[in-house]
């Protein structure tokens, strides 16, 4: 900027109206995407069972009353002894109180790719059940004499393998290198646009 | 009129700039966070002309943060006459305004240090965050200053 350019910014009226007006805090007094506020209480929704002040940290003292006060209209706020811990909003029964969120909601958890899977070989199988008792998980279980895996709850402990009276009748079989790499970079991939988005 | 523009003109310049200084009379230190966030790059108390100072010789505005404990009964008062007039104090946090979670029965604090001293602003929160610092300091302070040659001082015991 110019001392010409400066000296006309001084002298239009936006710049005398911010020389004149330099006490505008308006633009930092926003309130971020994520900010646990002070409780907000629904008094149509509540149902007066006094869970929330019971759940209140802040206690009266003498000619102080607690944060959370209850009355026979439902509970009263009071800003000036609130710590804005949320307890009142976890307890309340029928979410009448809200306070802002600290974290981020998270919609969808990505899970990692299984490097190997379980195979059961039908003609080997038995159907014994031995396997669908050891198995911590509840991810293997006999059906119409042979074993049969859940590969979502299977968590790859091949306690099954060990449990097995046949041997080779249930296997490890690990993934192909190049489809787990495929789908570790989809995972990435899908993770870096939605943070790119943001 | 040339006695009300001087004052008007004086309470201008007293409302542009602002020296504070922060007291904690035994908080849990979270407010004084807050406040030194107040002087970072994103809130940046300085750019309307608010000082930071640790003297109360020099300071207009006291900032009060913590509930009062025993050992500040008498000190806090002591403290705040030395601030030199015009003064204001900020209670900054539920500590300061009330007592907060150390002021329930059986607690051993003296209360908000509105029991204490006048205190002219009071700012909610566990701890507030810095921009409602920010409006508390920039919004009511410049204010309390354009008139207090009005109000309350302007002459008298000067």
């Amino acid at each position: 900027m110019s001392f010409q350019d400066f000296l006309n910014h001084i002298l239009s009226r936006e710049g005398v109206r911010r020389l004149l007006d330099a006490h505008s805090s308006k633009k930092y007094t926003v309130k971020p995407r994520r900010f646990r506020n002070f409780p907000t209480i629904d008094l149509e929704k509540c149902v007066v069972c006094g869970a929330c002040a019971d759940a209140c940290p802040v206690g009266p003292s003498d000619g102080k009353p607690p944060a959370l006060e209850m009355t026979d209209k439902g509970p009263v706020l009071h800003e000036d002894r609130c710590i804005r811990c949320g307890l009142c909003a976890e307890v309340c029964p029928v979410s009448a109180i809200q306070v802002g969120t600290l974290h981020e909601e998270r919609e969808e958890v990505v899970k990692p790719p299984k490097p190997a899977e379980i195979a059961v070989d039908p003609d080997l199988c038995i159907g014994c059940g031995r396997c669908e008792r050891v198995c911590p998980s509840d991810a293997i279980h006999v059906i119409d004499g042979t074993a049969e895996v859940d590969r979502e709850s299977c968590v790859l402990c091949e306690a099954c393998i060990d449990a097995c009276p046949v041997a080779g009748a249930i296997k490890l079989l690990p993934m192909d290198v190049e489809e787990l790499r495929r789908c570790w970079t989809k995972i990435v991939d899908t993770k870096r646009r939605e943070v790119g988005s943001r | 009129m040339v006695c009300c523009l001087l004052k008007k003109l004086k309470g201008l310049i007293r409302s542009r700039s602002i020296h504070v200084s922060v007291v904690n009379t035994g908080g849990c230190n979270g407010c004084d966070i807050e406040i030194l966030a107040c002087f970072t790059y994103r809130y940046d108390l300085e750019q309307y002309g608010i000082y930071y100072h640790n003297n109360p010789r020099k300071t207009d505005v006291l900032i009060v943060t913590g509930p009062v404990t025993e050992q500040w009964k008498d000190k806090l008062p002591k403290l705040y006459d030395k601030v030199p007039e015009p003064k204001a104090v900020v209670a900054v946090g539920s500590c300061a305004c009330s007592g907060g979670i150390f002021n329930q029965d059986g607690g051993r604090v003296g209360g908000g240090a509105a029991e204490f001293i006048p205190v002219d602003a009071e700012v909610p929160g566990c701890p507030p965050r810095p921009d409602e610092i920010v409006k508390a300091v920039v919004e009511v302070l410049p204010t309390f200053f354009r008139r207090w040659e009005f109000e309350r001082g302007g002459g008298d015991g000067r």
